[in-house]
């Protein structure tokens, strides 16, 4: 009791209600239905970059808002003023021009000519923003690393998948130009050898398609709806090559009316970090296959990639779609592909899992059905 | 051309460079086989007096380093052996094999490819 008595007492002598307010680390502001600032604490004036009360006192506060901040502040402060609470995050820009971030908690408060203003309590979270931005960007930025690490795995596969076919155009046209130069060729071999470059020109433009869809940053794509067996068909077609020369089957059968909406370079990527963990863990088995397929299942899409792997000890597969998890040798794997198809798939309101009931090795991709 | 005495196996899984290189050991008078696997290769290698393989490496089923092994362990050391590949890193296949004279990358020159080895079959070889 006497100590509860010394504490009041205490507080009393030590800081006014008033002194409270002009010492809070906080911005506290009230300002009216209009926008027009009536009081703020030395806190808030410092943010806005103002000399002192006075020479802001009735000033706009909206014209502290960016243009692309400004709608949704005046339509918060409305709601405000109209007796709701809540709180929003915009952008400020101060009266000498730095920019930042806030985050506010608002209240409706009584003046005392009967209008209902807007009492915030505002804190400056440029630094948690920009930590956050930076953050995003590092992600995309390993997200982008490892969509290209996993074309790497082929990239063998791509240039033997090319330089066939350039030999075939350039021994074939040279070989017309010696037979014409000499008169020696009539012109239905002449058709017929020119039919077989054409052929093998149309097989390195598919491919160079597909690597240009492949290596395109996915941040500037929107979803679109896009058939499923095409995503598959034009995914598989860097790897079919690799798979060919290393004896696996590779495999898919997906109903051509089946459509996701989707960033179509992501889902190619989900796939073929997918197909290349499926190629690493078959290749020196006996049984080596690799196949995908697809459904409908009520409003979920599913896809599945099954290889001839054994099931994955449930010690890995509770780990494996943990960043930098992986079960490769040092230089081998990231640890970031099934982690970062995990997101990839959140993103698009999907989901990645490891059907462990299969008797092989199989990943399940969901996708909700498309609106 | 006057035809030479000598016998050529192409192995390469893809049909159309089998072809090319047929018409240019045609051009050079020699005469010429072609195998679309290595194990079609072996076969022609049993049957006929070869004395010369041009062999891509990466091949569906047998990987064209066991057509090396087969020349090395069949003591069918007098064949001239050539490798033909598109894969850029494969130059090593040569510092490692002895018995390969020659890397020939993919896409390779016809016209360059032609005076190499109409020089080469004028040289004094091996087996003669």
């Amino acid at each position: 009791m006497e100590n509860t008595e010394s504490l009041k007492l205490l507080g009393s002598s030590m800081i006014s209600f008033t002194e409270m307010i002009a010492s809070t680390p906080s911005c506290l502001k009230v300002i009216t239905k209009d926008g027009v600032l009536l009081s703020m604490n030395p806190q808030g004036l410092s943010l806005i970059e103002a000399e002192g009360m006075q020479n802001v006192l009735g000033a706009d506060v909206y014209k502290l808002i960016p243009k692309e901040h400004r709608a949704r502040f005046i339509e918060f402060n409305n709601r405000i003023c109209s007796g709701e609470k809540g709180n929003m995050v915009f952008e400020m820009l101060g009266m000498k021009g730095a920019r930042r971030w806030m985050e506010t908690y608002a209240a409706p408060y009584k003046l005392t000519n009967g209008e209902t203003a807007h009492i915030a309590i505002t804190n400056d979270i440029t630094k948690k923003v920009e930590a956050e931005q930076q953050i995003l960007l590092q992600n995309q930025a390993l997200a982008n690393s490892a969509r290209l690490a996993s074309l790497g795995q082929f990239v063998g596969g791509i240039a033997h998948e090319i330089n066939n076919p350039l030999s075939v155009i350039l021994g074939k046209l040279t070989l017309l130009e010696m037979k014409l130069k000499n008169d020696g060729i009539e012109k239905a071999e002449i058709l017929s050898e020119l039919g077989k470059v054409i052929s093998t020109t149309e097989r390195i433009s598919d491919i160079i398609n597909n690597l240009k869809t492949f290596s395109r940053d996915p941040q500037r794509d929107a979803q679109k709806k896009v058939p499923l067996a095409s995503i598959v068909k034009d995914t598989l077609s860097l790897c079919f090559e690799n798979f060919r020369l290393n004896n696996i089957s590779l495999s898919y059968v997906i109903d051509t009316e089946i459509t996701v909406e989707c960033q179509k370079v992501q889902i190619s990527q989900v796939l073929m970090n997918l197909v290349n963990n499926s190629f690493d863990a078959v290749k020196a088995g006996n049984e080596r296959w690799v196949k995908i397929d697809a459904g409908i299942k009520g409003d979920t899409i599913t896809m599945m990639v099954t290889d001839s792997g054994k099931r994955i000890s449930e010690n890995i597969s509770e780990q494996m779609l943990t960043p930098f998890f992986t079960t490769k040798e040092v230089g081998e794997g990231t640890g970031l592909g099934l982690s970062i198809s995990s997101q990839i798939m959140s993103s698009h309101g999907g989901r990645l899992y490891y059907n462990k009931e299969n008797q092989h090795t199989q990943f399940v991709l969901e996708f909700p059905l498309p609106s | 051309m006057k035809p030479l005495n000598i016998n050529v196996l192409i192995v390469d899984d893809e049909k159309f460079i089998g072809e090319i290189w047929e018409e240019i050991f045609d051009i050079l008078g020699c005469r010429v086989f072609v195998a679309e696997s290595i194990d079609k290769g072996i076969s022609i290698l049993t049957q006929h007096n070869i004395q010369l393989v041009i062999t891509d490496l990466r091949m569906p089923e047998a990987n064209g380093s066991l057509l090396l092994d087969y020349l090395t362990d069949s003591c069918k050391r007098d064949i001239d052996i050539f490798v033909c590949s598109g894969f850029s890193d494969e130059n090593k296949v040569i510092l490692e094999r002895s018995n390969v004279i020659r890397m020939i990358a993919k896409p390779f020159s016809v016209v360059a490819e032609l005076d190499y080895f109409r020089n080469f079959l004028s040289m004094p070889r091996k087996g003669f």
